[in-house]
């Protein structure tokens, strides 16, 4: 595990992008996800003594906790993140702008039906469904036993596809009302 | 993947140029964290916190309030009954209520779900050697209530309704069946604890009380968690957090 600086870079190399993409479909934006990887390697180094054998299971654990606790976690680091360059601190995404803008909006409509599970709930189905974890990892992450890991997924898979099939049916009842062509 | 979760689309990943800007700001960072003299571990600071607490709790005096952040040694090993805890306990707020004197609230993971405790340093129950702790323990819900007081340790009777709050939360209101309507400040927290925590000093003989969290738009969230029944002061609680 990363003790020193130079095992730290390689830590940030190896798992940057993962840390990045789970941030990302957390919450949503880009910007803000960016700022917390950030925040991420930084709480990793301030906890290195603590940190485990599964180097990426630990990093998605201090993840969900930086994502849970947002706002505090980016005040906590706003000096470390105000001594950025200018041009990483303020997004520049015009080389695939559109994809980007097409991402977000699909994600956008994942995370409308996601947000109204129970944040427990939310953290076992990001870790195992959409960031590819085995149980014992998502319970390594999260501290929790394997089991737990396995009901609340079983209890959250079922309470999302109750919330799309809501979403759903909603939408169904928005969409305006097909108008029958006149017979001719 | 299972076939109930919708698939996201693959997030694009970040681009080189900002990747490699992030991870020279970051060795920067911990660059300037070398430079500067090394706190001393909050592990060490911990140990001897709590060594104070205890030799000064034995000898009946007034204990200091642990700053927010602290970490306090858990015992060695679990009595019967009592859950497994996963973590150090955290000191996560600190306070003086007007009856009860300064008091600390504790937060730490358990097997039985997270645990929030409260500790009432000026008020040593009757034949105590120190400050005790009340604990509640329940699965994560995010917003809990749980009720210490009312004690025959001295002093006018208070209780303190207190738990932990959504990150969201910036106050906390509580209202009871008699028309006493409470609203209070969260407090935030270490950074690396989830959630916020909130405390409310009532006086005694409330009826059907229940706690709501107000967002910073002032949004009420209800219906809220009701309050449970007293816990006495000489250890464990007679009803457990109630997560919502």
């Amino acid at each position: 595990m990363a003790t020193d600086q130079q095992d730290f870079a390689g830590l940030f190399d190896r798992h940057a992008q993962a840390v990045y993409r789970y941030c990302l479909r957390r919450v949503g934006d880009w910007s803000v996800a960016e700022d917390l990887t950030s925040v991420v390697f930084l709480e990793a180094w301030r906890r290195r003594e603590a940190a485990f054998a599964m180097e990426l299971p630990w990093l998605l654990g201090i993840a969900t906790n930086v994502v849970r606790s947002q706002r505090r976690s980016l005040r906590r680091h706003a000096a470390a993140l105000g001594r950025l360059p200018v041009e990483v601190g303020s997004p520049d995404f015009i080389d695939d702008l559109a994809a980007r803008v097409d991402a977000e909006r699909q994600l956008a409509e994942v995370l409308v039906p996601f947000r109204r599970l129970p944040v427990k709930h939310q953290d076992v189905i990001a870790l195992c469904d959409w960031e590819g974890l085995d149980y014992r990892e998502a319970a390594a992450a999260l501290g929790v036993p394997v089991g737990t890991v396995r009901s609340r997924l079983s209890r959250g898979r079922s309470a999302l596809a109750a919330a799309l099939a809501d979403a759903e049916c909603t939408r169904s009842q928005l969409a305006p009302p097909i108008r029958e062509e006149p017979a001719a | 993947m299972n076939e109930t979760v919708p698939r996201i689309p693959e997030a694009l990943e970040l681009p080189t140029a900002r990747l490699r800007a992030r991870r020279e700001h970051l060795l920067r960072e911990l660059e300037r964290t070398a430079e500067r003299p090394r706190r001393r571990g909050r592990g060490t600071l911990v140990a001897a916190l709590a060594g104070v607490l205890i030799v000064a709790g034995g000898a009946g005096a007034a204990t200091g309030v642990l700053p927010v952040g602290t970490e306090l040694p858990l015992p060695g090993a679990s009595g019967d009954g009592e859950p497994r805890y996963r973590s150090h306990r955290v000191v996560v707020a600190t306070g003086t209520a007007a009856e009860s004197g300064r008091w600390e609230m504790t937060f730490v993971e358990s097997d039985a779900g997270p645990c929030v405790g409260l500790r009432l340093l000026d008020r040593v129950p009757p034949g105590a050697a120190r400050p005790d702790l009340h604990e509640g323990c329940g699965d994560s819900g995010t917003l809990t209530a749980g009720r210490v007081g009312g004690g025959d340790w001295g002093g006018r009777p208070e209780f303190l309704v207190h738990g932990r709050a959504p990150e969201d939360a910036e106050h906390v209101r509580l209202v009871a069946a008699d028309g006493v309507v409470v609203t209070t400040s969260t407090h935030e927290g270490p950074s690396d604890v989830p959630g916020d925590f909130y405390l409310v000093a009532t006086p005694p003989g409330l009826r059907d009380a229940h706690v709501s969290w107000i967002d910073r738009n002032g949004t009420l969230h209800g219906p809220g968690a009701p309050v449970p029944g007293t816990i006495d002061y000489s250890g464990r609680p007679e009803t457990p957090s109630r997560p919502r």
